[in-house]
């Protein structure tokens, strides 16, 4: 039943234009197209790459390289890591840094500062005894941010750095950032419920103010090589956009900046350019990634990743609401409080069928809210007693919960 | 014999009483290039004598004298010297005129050729030669006439003989027929004017005429200097049994041009189609070395080259997008249309501005004598054609009209798709008027439109426009020129007006203004010498975004404007160094110039050409020359005739393109735009050297020919991921420049004639594309060689008809191919933040094969000749074995798994059915 199918395609959204009118023309006129499944035979065979993450940092900070293994496009996790390896930094001369697993598929060495005239490249002994090695690469020493602002741009904020290399070596520069920002509920929810009682929550179990955090999940690339000086100017990081969560109290971001060589920008532009478009015929056409990872007994086998050394350059700024335009920042949405009956705090499955006198019950009197069965409703306050049980007000999780999107712990560095 | 005794009693009466009387009446006379009517007639008046005489001998007689105060005879000696006329005057003061050769030796010839018969009236009757016509075989009499060429003045050398061959029927121009002079083995063709020139040494000869689906014949000719001979042609009869010696298939072997197909409409209609409607692209897929990505586009890939690589000419206008409904439908009317011919290999130097092939579709010129027309319906359009005179034998015009009318199929739908809409209408209008002898006028007009909704409030539409103007002048026998002005635009539209704040209407143009000169020189039997010239002025408008309505929120957005000049001066040679062996050489001097007005960014040598390495960009004022690009090409193709049947020939071509379309996409979409070469982005060129074998066997109805070919592909388009086309400001920024190569082998058996004729043809081709450019990094795989998109190797394609009888025809089409070349995602991981998907190398895998069988029956009119209208019909299946070929395979996301799935348009059998009326 070729012709059903094809409807039930029709609603995807985001269909291509050609193909609407492809499957228009199929229905229309025919009734003759198909869709059927495709399965070539590639994709039933894992190629279960390794994938090298990471960079020599001869900085005072720890080099960490993260190793991993693509898996199959219709797995489900993408998460593969590849542990049990034995990971060390070397120059031409031999081993400099021995880097152990601190986290699975993480190696991570002792903060150690490396002589940055030197050249560098990473050894890798997996636990199949497969030995690759990075090509050896000059540490690129990387200029200091001269500072982090932001703009007010339409609905949002831009937040920029501004940096220079006095001896206009750097030039071609990579960002990461890491976002921290201070929010409350909508709701707070003074109230705890165990298993047997309602108790007040002590100050390490409040969840009315917490510290979310995020990190960049895009490939940020600069370049200055065609200007006649080594500055980057006003470029711009991230958006915030003014609805966000982020900007409801006060946020921080964390701007690394990297220099990188030439081969290294290239690598990690083309992974930017390469959409994640997953082989429709329509789209453009993929190209490949060529990193600087070998094999050393198989210079063929396809290795992803790009090794680079030198330091990197980190700034914070943080961000107040005050020096923000009045901008009305939302909660989630469907906030809504609603009383709760409190008798007997035992968990029991709840019904919709509320004409059966259910004693010894803790039930909502609102059927419309819905309760996962794993996480009820926080009581929020308690407004009893006035009749002749104990009742509470409740809202959902996600108004009253702020530990579902962050911690409630301060970080260290917050001020 | 009645004829041989006239004459020989003619003859003994000359001899007898020629010069036995001298008329004693002293008279003036005056002729400044007089016919001879007017000699007579003046003589008569003056001299009361009568003129007896065969006027169809005497038209080449053109007389120039001044005497005053002298007998008749002297007049007489003087009006006929030097020519082999000849008077003879009676006691009963008549006059008799004939005509003869050198007495010594020719009295023979003039007994046999002419035929002066005496006459009662003095006033010549023209309807003489009908009235005789009619009374015997036209053709033979036409063909046993001896046609005096020239004026009788001078004595020895070579003199031209040119004219035109044209059908008896419609006063239509015949393109391609032969003419051939046996006794001194030199032909020539006719162009696409119907025009010929042939250099021989004066005196007598015979030219044979053979031309497809026309009777052959023959002229009797004596040459005495450079003259005109028009031919006409009667249609061929067709007679099953007969075997047809068609000039097309001599043609095969003995032109040495190679890689050229032609299919007339006729074959073209034989090739079962998936609408019933004769497709005149598609049918170009039967030629080997012609692909197709999929069945549902009429863009064509032709020896490894791009679809956009082809130039599409239709009469002379460059129509851009040949197709209606994204490819389902090619935008030429089959009832216009006259043939199709492709160059594939070797490009006369007369065309260029492509780098693959030229595609030269030409419409029938209107019918010169009445009115005639046609129309028909099929399942989805109709079609309607009128053509006739407008001044009988000299102007004429050609009108053809086809629209849809889908709508009413869409109606019946789910709801699903109940909403769409889809319209498209094409018309061709043509004028072909005769001046005189040498001048003569064509107009040729093209439009056409598609509009159409899918099932939401975005519409899309475009259209082709297209006008040209074409003079051609003779100037004389040898030299003609054809003068070629046009315009001709694409354009297309996308708006959504559903939602007012987003409402928006994006539109994109491209026009061109031609001019063109070509002339063709016929030096001598060995030379004939093509030289002209031709500007291209370009204007483009890459992109404009604009709200729609007041309440939009939609920011504007303009790409400016691009301009480019595209010239070129070209010379070519058509050298006949003997009888065996003939090579046509050429120069084209292809020039482009990119012009202003605008902001022209430089990057820096050798870094990839992003954003952050512009070094700086100059401005340009309007029409100011930015940048100018001179590249020579070289056409040229050797023939050699190893005996009557076999040929060898040989080719190298050159070619630049500097219009680039950019199609991120396999299949070509209507929504795809144009780039103009300028200082960032280079032109095009290709470079192929190609071998032939031909051979035509069983009287030449059968041919088959071997080509191998080698082709070199330079700075072809490519695109880096993610690339954004629609609206890029730089589009420099996202492409790549890569070199292809591509080779292949040919194998065709056609057959012409007979009752089974057809096409049968195998190609092993390969195309690749490389990108090794060190400024873009990293190479597509490996800086290695990958197949393009439309690498095919095996292609296998039959077309086939058996005649059962005059009114019924079966027809059969077989196609197979390997599945077209896919660049599959073969893993995923998480790097930088984000999950990232690793592909395999470029088109390292294949959708699966492909095959196809159609079949149809053709239903022609009965041949009573006498009947106002004729109907035919054509039935037939589509992909009669329900096939489900993948048209493409795509992966998409469904529940977090990732699966492919395999689209095919046309997975079951399809009938059709089309009418068609003459009248």
């Amino acid at each position: 039943m070729c012709g059903r199918e094809i409807n039930k395609q029709n609603n995807q959204k985001g269909l291509l234009l050609f193909k609407s009118a492809l499957q228009l023309l199929m229905v229309a006129v025919f009734m003759a197209g198909c869709k059927k499944a495709f399965t070539p035979v590639v994709t039933s065979t894992n190629a279960s790459i390794l994938v090298v993450e990471g960079f020599i940092n001869t900085g005072t900070d720890s080099t960490i390289i993260r190793l991993s293994r693509t898996v199959l496009v219709n797995n489900k996790t993408t998460v593969n890591p590849e542990r049990n390896a034995i990971v060390t930094v070397e120059t031409q001369q031999g081993t400099v840094l021995t880097l152990v697993e601190i986290a699975k598929g993480v190696y991570a060495s002792p903060p150690v500062s490396l002589d940055n005239t030197k050249q560098y490249r990473v050894r890798i002994k997996t636990s199949s005894g497969k030995v690759y090695l990075s090509d050896l690469v000059s540490a690129k020493v990387t200029p200091p941010i001269d500072d982090i602002d932001f703009v007010v741009k339409g609905i949002g904020i831009q937040i920029y750095v501004n940096a220079h290399d006095a001896a206009n070596n750097a030039r071609y520069y990579r960002y990461t950032f890491s976002e921290t920002w201070e929010f409350v509920t909508k709701y707070e929810a003074p109230y705890i419920v165990n298993d047997t009682s309602v108790l007040l929550r002590t100050p390490e179990q409040q969840v009315h103010q917490c510290y979310g955090r995020d990190s960049s999940a895009r490939t940020i690339l600069n370049s200055t090589a065609a200007l006649s000086q080594d500055i980057v100017a006003a470029f711009p990081i991230v958006t915030v956009d003014s609805t966000s969560e982020k900007l409801q109290r006060k946020y921080s971001i964390l701007v690394s900046q990297q220099a990188l060589s030439k081969e290294a920008y290239v690598f990690y532009d083309n992974i930017k350019k390469n959409t994640e478009d997953l082989g429709n015929i329509f789209d453009a056409q993929p190209s490949l990634l060529i990193g600087n990872i070998h094999n050393i007994n198989d210079p063929t086998e396809a290795v992803i990743g790009f090794i680079s050394a030198g330091t990197i350059q980190k700034k914070r700024i943080f961000i107040s609401r005050a020096g923000l335009p009045k901008w009305t920042i939302p909660f989630p949405a469907g906030c809504k409080v609603d009383t709760a009956y409190y008798f007997q705090p035992h968990f029991v499955p709840i019904t919709n069928d509320f004409k059966t006198p259910r004693p010894h019950t803790f039930y909502v009197e609102e059927a419309l809210i819905p309760l996962p069965p794993t996480r009820a409703g926080l009581p929020i306050m308690y407004f009893g007693p006035y009749t002749t049980n104990d009742g509470y007000l409740f809202s959902t999780p996600i108004c009253t919960d702020c530990t579902l999107r962050g911690v409630n712990k301060k970080p260290a560095f917050w001020k | 014999m009645k004829h041989f005794y006239l004459v020989v009693f003619y003859c003994l009466f000359f001899c007898g009483v020629a010069f036995s009387q001298t008329a004693g009446k002293l008279i003036d006379v005056n002729f400044q290039q007089a016919g001879v009517e007017q000699v007579v007639t003046s003589l008569e008046a003056k001299t009361g004598y009568r003129f007896y005489y065969d006027p169809a001998l005497f038209d080449s007689l053109r007389v120039t004298i001044q005497v005053s105060q002298q007998p008749l005879t002297s007049v007489l000696d003087l009006v006929f010297k030097n020519t082999d006329f000849h008077y003879a005057i009676t006691t009963q003061h008549e006059v008799l005129l004939s005509k003869g050769r050198e007495v010594q030796t020719d009295l023979a010839a003039q007994l046999f050729g002419s035929k002066p018969k005496p006459r009662k009236t003095t006033v010549p009757i023209k309807s003489f030669a009908v009235d005789e016509k009619e009374k015997t075989i036209v053709e033979a009499t036409i063909e046993n006439k001896i046609y005096d060429i020239g004026f009788r003045t001078n004595t020895g050398g070579s003199a031209t003989i040119a004219g035109y061959v044209k059908d008896i029927k419609t006063g239509a121009p015949i393109t391609g027929a032969i003419l051939y002079v046996p006794d001194i083995k030199t032909g020539a063709n006719t162009d696409e004017f119907g025009f010929y020139s042939l250099t021989m040494l004066k005196g007598k000869h015979v030219i044979t005429i053979r031309s497809v689906g026309a009777k052959d014949t023959r002229r009797q000719i004596n040459l005495y200097s450079d003259g005109k001979l028009s031919i006409d042609l009667q249609e061929q009869i067709q007679t099953l049994k007969e075997v047809t010696i068609s000039a097309d298939k001599i043609a095969n072997v003995k032109s040495t041009q190679l890689g050229i197909a032609r299919l007339d409409i006729k074959s073209i209609k034989e090739i079962p189609a998936v609408f019933g409607e004769a497709d005149v692209l598609r049918a170009l897929l039967v030629i080997p070395g012609v692909q197709s990505v999929g069945e549902a586009t009429t863009g064509f890939n032709v020896r490894g080259g791009a679809a956009d690589q082809n130039l599409v000419l239709l009469d002379g206008l460059t129509i851009y997008n040949p197709a209606h409904f994204f490819g389902f439908f090619s935008a030429f009317n089959p009832d216009v249309v006259k043939d199709v011919e492709l160059y594939k290999s070797t490009v006369p130097e007369r065309f260029g501005g492509r780098l693959s092939s030229v595609l030269e579709v030409t419409n029938r010129e209107g019918n010169k004598k009445k009115f005639t027309g046609s129309a028909g319906i099929g399942l989805l359009t109709s079609r309607l054609n009128i053509e006739g005179p407008l001044v009988k034998d000299k102007t004429s015009f050609n009108f053809g009209g086809r629209t849809t009318y889908s709508d009413w199929l869409l109606k019946l739908l789910p709801e699903a798709y109940k909403h769409s809409t889809a319209q498209f209408y094409d018309f061709n209008f043509d004028l072909s008027h005769q001046i005189n002898d040498k001048n003569s006028l064509y107009l040729y007009t093209y439009l056409s439109n598609d509009k159409f909704k899918l099932n939401s409030d975005t519409t899309y539409n475009y259209s082709n426009k297209n006008i040209a103007l074409k003079w051609k002048h003779n100037y004389n026998n040898k030299l003609y020129s054809v003068i070629t002005g046009g315009l001709d635009r694409y354009q297309y539209g996308v708006g959504s007006p559903g939602n007012p704040v987003n409402a928006y209407q994006l539109n994109f143009d491209i026009s061109q203004t031609n001019f063109k000169t070509d002339f063709t020189y016929y030096h001598n039997t060995q030379h004939t010498l093509t030289f002209g010239l031709s500007a291209i002025y370009y204007k483009l408008h890459p992109g404009n975004l604009q709200p729609d309505g007041i309440k939009s929120l939609v920011l504007p957005n303009v790409v400016p404007q691009q301009q480019g000049l595209e010239s070129a001066l070209y010379l070519g040679d058509k050298f006949d160094v003997n009888n065996d062996l003939s090579i046509s050489g050429g120069i084209r001097l292809s020039t482009y110039s990119v012009l202003g007005p605008g902001a022209f960014r430089n990057y820096a040598a050798g870094l990839p050409k992003d954003p952050g390495n512009v070094v700086d960009s100059v401005n340009y004022k309007n029409s100011q020359f930015v940048k100018t690009y001179i590249n020579p090409e070289i056409r040229l193709a050797v023939g050699y005739n190893v005996g009557d049947n076999l040929s060898v020939k040989a080719g190298y071509t050159s070619l630049h393109q500097y219009l680039h379309l950019l199609s991120n996409s396999v299949a070509i979409s209507p929504t795809d735009i144009y780039q103009l070469t300028d200082n960032n982005v280079r032109p095009q060129n290709s470079q192929q050297i190609s071998l032939g074998l031909y051979r035509n066997l069983q009287a030449n109805t059968i041919e088959t020919s071997v080509e191998v070919y080698y082709k070199k592909i330079g700075n072809y388009l490519d695109y880096r991921s993610g690339a954004t086309l629609t609206l890029n400001h730089h589009i420099e920024t996202d492409v790549i420049n890569t070199q292809g190569k591509a080779y292949g082998v040919e194998l065709m058996v056609r057959k012409t004639a007979g009752k089974l004729t057809g096409i049968m043809s195998y190609t092993y081709s390969r195309t690749f594309l490389k990108q090794d450019d060190p400024a873009v990094l990293p190479y597509i795989n490996g800086g290695a060689y990958y197949p393009a998109n439309y690498d095919k190797p095996h292609d296998f394609n039959f077309t086939g008809s058996y005649h059962i009888s005059h009114r019924y025809s079966v027809q059969l089409n077989l196609v197979y191919s390997t599945g077209r070349p896919i660049t599959l995602p073969i893993a995923k991981y998480i790097y930088d933040g984000s999950e990232r998907v690793y592909y395999s190398d470029r088109n390292q895998y294949r959708i699966p094969d492909y095959f196809r069988s159609d079949f149809s029956l053709n239903i022609l009119p009965n041949h009573v000749i006498k009947k106002t209208t004729h109907n035919s019909w054509t039935v037939g299946v589509y992909n009669l074995t329900g096939a489900q070929n993948a048209y493409s395979t795509y992966f998409s996301q469904q529940g977090g798994v990732i699966s492919g799935y395999k689209l095919s348009i046309f997975a079951a059998p399809i009938p059709f059915i089309n009418y068609n009326l003459t009248f």
